[in-house]
């Protein structure tokens, strides 16, 4: 495989050219190396990362095992090139594009009512020994110590795994005490376990009282709410129902298994005279009410707009999100559900189904 | 794996000096030890950065000795060199590693908990095998008492020390008199020579991001290039630009006897027992014998001093980073506006990554949600640079590390570093998707 390489402003891009940088965020790998920020599209299938390199004294220890002696030599004289890429150190690439993998599913995996959440603590515990295995390569001297910290409640969910799992997960048990014990970091024992992630979802929710008199939906931007919580393949419903010259407005928005979210909020209708709903988990959904004015059942069908949201997360609408990106990134995870090269968080996932 | 020959030149046309990147040179002669040093590599068999950093640096390759062995790339010859060092040292290396095992067996055997055990014991372990080989029949019991008098030593028993002899009020008058008489000194004192000029600097911050001599730094710090830029520090309110003070000039400090980590002042409104405190706290103790008395005489002196630091190579570090910061401040108009150094371009490369970067990470971006406290401080980066960049000085100078030439861009780089993986950091707890741990934590 050749990758091409272009220097501007001191900065050398080392491409494939099958990503792009510009991508969705939903479609980006990353691992932040030394002098460089290697990224690809975690669905691609890729062989290499591309490459930004800002400061190629800082990568040289580690561009020609990922590389190649030909295209990090390149990349130094600033020649504008096709080289091919001839790695000198293959399992160094495959734990690059394994570890920027892992960040990728902490962030993005589409969990929804078919597609089933991965355990972040086994995530977390996976990344731990993923940067163990690049740290030489890694920009943050302490990525270990820090991707300890996030694994600290771990053992527990690796001691839950399923028997056909169980021997792979008493050895990342095994490996994650170890490098707890190099950096002094303390684990805590099997028996505390996340509180929030094994809670169930409370209470069957209110019936809607009174008539519908208008409903629609409207698309969730992945953006916009975080990891996990939002059905990544469900769409947020409103309607208004009229009861007694009162109008309602409901907001529900399908909730992925087990997720709480206490920041979740649904804008419906123009901006200057938006309706603000809160929503809270109910049985399988997020849902909200809010008492609004009778006009709003008269908007016109362009003002009856829903933007469905954790504030902290975005503060102004953005662009839609293909749907053709975001299909990609959901047939990709029913995939890896089930392969065999796939994560432990990932076929724990699967087997649970 | 021994000709310089399997190595990629880094030049290939400079057919005389060919050039070697450094760390793949260490790391290949590093995976001929293979197994014998586990503890010390990590998942790839590399040597781990505070193996680099307290082991083969300092103690196997030594560059301050060895100029030749420094810099990011190497002549064959030096390569060779090397690569021979650590071959040689293969024995040693081997019997710290086991040594570093034993150690760790006996932390857990006495239930300490405090401190990072690589931080803590690398070096010791390597003096240990120099001494005694590798771990014999006596093991538990040496290791046991190595570990004891490591966590005994620890900056923490000084700084109790200290508070004693601060909580002494004879002696706490005594060091007040020093106080008021070092800072009076420092009133009266008259700039003498002119601040360093503009081109000065930047040629400083531009050969810091490559190896080379360092004439630049060097010639900083023969002028007393950051004493004479210090004295600008007592206009109204310029310290308080920076972010290294809230009053409008630096005041003088308090002695002080008590202090929080989550909770420090700016660096010029600490006590004095606070940047102890902020240096020593959770570490090593100095390496020196040095005693409660002397250190915070010391501290003292150092206070009263331009930049509130001891070494002039502190104090230029400092001003380069008052400078090359500017990259991260959009509105300001240094050099950089017209003719960035590679500094600049560099810090203000790496500050503008951060925003894809925590896209990709499902991480907000344009903070209109974040809490207040965090849009601050990620408003307020240059500040929150500076302070970092001084702790980092400060707490150097308390270890002897003066800063060289080479360790420049390690520095003023890494300081940025750590700023953004702090407030990522902060992001995550704020999003209810982490703890604030010792990593996230550094006292800045």
């Amino acid at each position: 495989m050749s990758t091409l390489i272009r220097v501007r402003d001191g900065v050398a891009h080392i491409s494939s050219g099958t990503g792009d940088p510009e991508g969705p965020p939903f479609l980006t790998a990353i691992v932040e190396a030394a002098g460089a920020l290697l990224h690809w599209d975690p669905t691609a299938g890729v062989g290499s990362p591309d490459a930004h390199i800002d400061d190629l004294t800082a990568a040289a220890g580690w561009l020609s095992d990922v590389y190649g002696p030909a295209v990090a030599a390149a990349a130094r004289d600033g020649e504008e090139t096709a080289v091919a890429v001839d790695p000198r150190d293959p399992h160094v690439v495959d734990a690059v594009l394994r570890l920027g993998h892992l960040s990728w599913a902490r962030a993005w995996w589409p969990a929804g009512a078919r597609i089933p959440a991965l355990d972040p603590a086994l995530l977390a515990a996976e990344i731990t020994v993923a940067s163990h295995a690049v740290s030489h390569l890694l920009d943050d001297e302490d990525a270990v110590e820090r991707a300890l910290e996030d694994a600290a409640d771990a053992a527990a969910a690796l001691a839950e795994l399923p028997a056909v799992l169980a021997e792979e997960g008493a050895e990342l048990s095994a490996a994650l005490s170890d490098l707890a014990d190099d950096h002094g970091v303390a684990l805590l024992p099997v028996s505390t376990r996340r509180a929030e992630w094994a809670l169930a979802a409370g209470g069957a929710g209110s019936a809607p009282v009174g008539i519908e008199v208008a409903s629609g939906t409207a698309p969730i931007r992945w953006a916009d709410v975080p990891a996990q919580t939002v059905d990544a393949e469900g769409e947020a419903r409103w309607s208004l129902r009229q009861q007694g010259g009162a109008t309602t407005l409901r907001v529900e928005v399908p909730a992925v298994d087990g997720a709480t979210a206490d920041a979740l909020r649904a804008r419906f209708g123009p901006e200057d005279a938006a309706v603000e709903v809160t929503l809270a988990r109910v049985a399988d959904r997020f849902e909200g009410d809010a008492e609004v004015a009778a006009s709003v059942s008269f908007l016109p069908a362009h003002e009856r707009t829903l933007w469905v949201r954790d504030p902290r997360w975005a503060s102004s609408p953005g662009a839609p999100e293909s749907a053709d990106d975001k299909e990609r990134a959901l047939q990709f995870a029913r995939i890896r559900l089930h392969a065999p090269h796939a994560s432990l968080a990932e076929r724990a996932a699967g087997a649970a189904r | 794996m021994s000709a310089p020959a399997e190595l990629t030149p880094a030049s290939p046309d400079v057919a005389v000096a060919a050039l070697y990147p450094r760390a793949q040179v260490i790391a290949q002669a590093w995976q001929e030890l293979g197994d014998d040093v586990a503890p010390f590599s990590n998942g790839s068999g590399r040597p781990l950065a505070r193996t680099m950093k307290l082991i083969l640096d300092p103690l196997v390759i030594r560059p301050v000795q060895n100029p030749g062995l420094a810099g990011g790339a190497l002549t064959a010859a030096a390569a060779d060199e090397l690569r021979d060092r650590i071959r040689s040292a293969r024995d040693e290396l081997a019997a710290a590693s086991a040594w570093f095992l034993e150690l760790k067996a006996a932390r857990k055997r006495l239930r300490i908990t405090d401190g990072n055990p690589q931080e803590k014991y690398f070096q010791r372990c390597y003096e240990l095998a120099r001494r005694a080989g590798a771990p014999s029949a006596d093991a538990d019991a040496v290791a046991t008492e190595v570990v004891s008098e490591i966590a005994q030593a620890s900056g923490d028993s000084l700084l109790a020390q200290v508070r004693l002899l601060l909580r002494d009020d004879e002696k706490s008058a005594r060091l007040e008199v020093e106080l008021t008489e070092a800072w009076s000194r420092r009133h009266s004192r008259t700039p003498g020579t002119p601040p360093p000029s503009r081109d000065a600097i930047a040629d400083a911050l531009d050969a810091c991001t490559q190896a080379g001599p360092g004439v630049a730094f060097a010639a900083l710090v023969a002028t007393d290039a950051g004493t004479s830029a210090a004295s600008s520090l007592d206009d109204d309110g310029a310290a308080r630009t920076l972010g290294l003070t809230r009053n409008t000039v630096p005041p003088v400090p308090a002695l002080g006897e008590t202090a929080s980590k989550r909770d420090l002042p700016l660096p010029f409104d600490r006590s004095i027992f606070e940047r102890l405190f902020a240096a020593l706290s959770g570490g090593a103790a100095p390496d020196l014998a040095v005693d409660a008395q002397s250190l915070v005489e010391e501290e003292i002196l150092r206070s009263a001093r331009g930049w509130e630091l001891g070494e002039e190579e502190s104090r230029v570090a400092l001003i380069l980073g008052v400078e090359a910061s500017r990259a991260l401040d959009a509105s300001d108009t240094g050099i950089d506006s017209l003719h960035p150094t590679a500094a600049h371009r560099q810090l203000a490369a790496r500050w503008r990554r951060e925003a894809y970067v925590r896209r990709a990470l499902r991480l907000p971006v344009e903070l209109g949600g974040v809490p207040a406290s965090v849009v601050a401080d990620v408003r307020d980066v240059r500040r929150g640079y500076l302070r970092r960049l001084w702790v980092r000085l400060h707490g150097r100078e308390l270890r002897e590390q003066t800063i060289a030439a080479d360790d420049l861009w390690d520095l003023l780089d890494g300081v940025l570093r750590s700023v953004v993986m702090d407030q990522r950091q902060r992001l995550k707890v704020a999003m209810g998707r982490g703890a604030l741990g010792p990593a996230g934590s550094e006292a800045a």
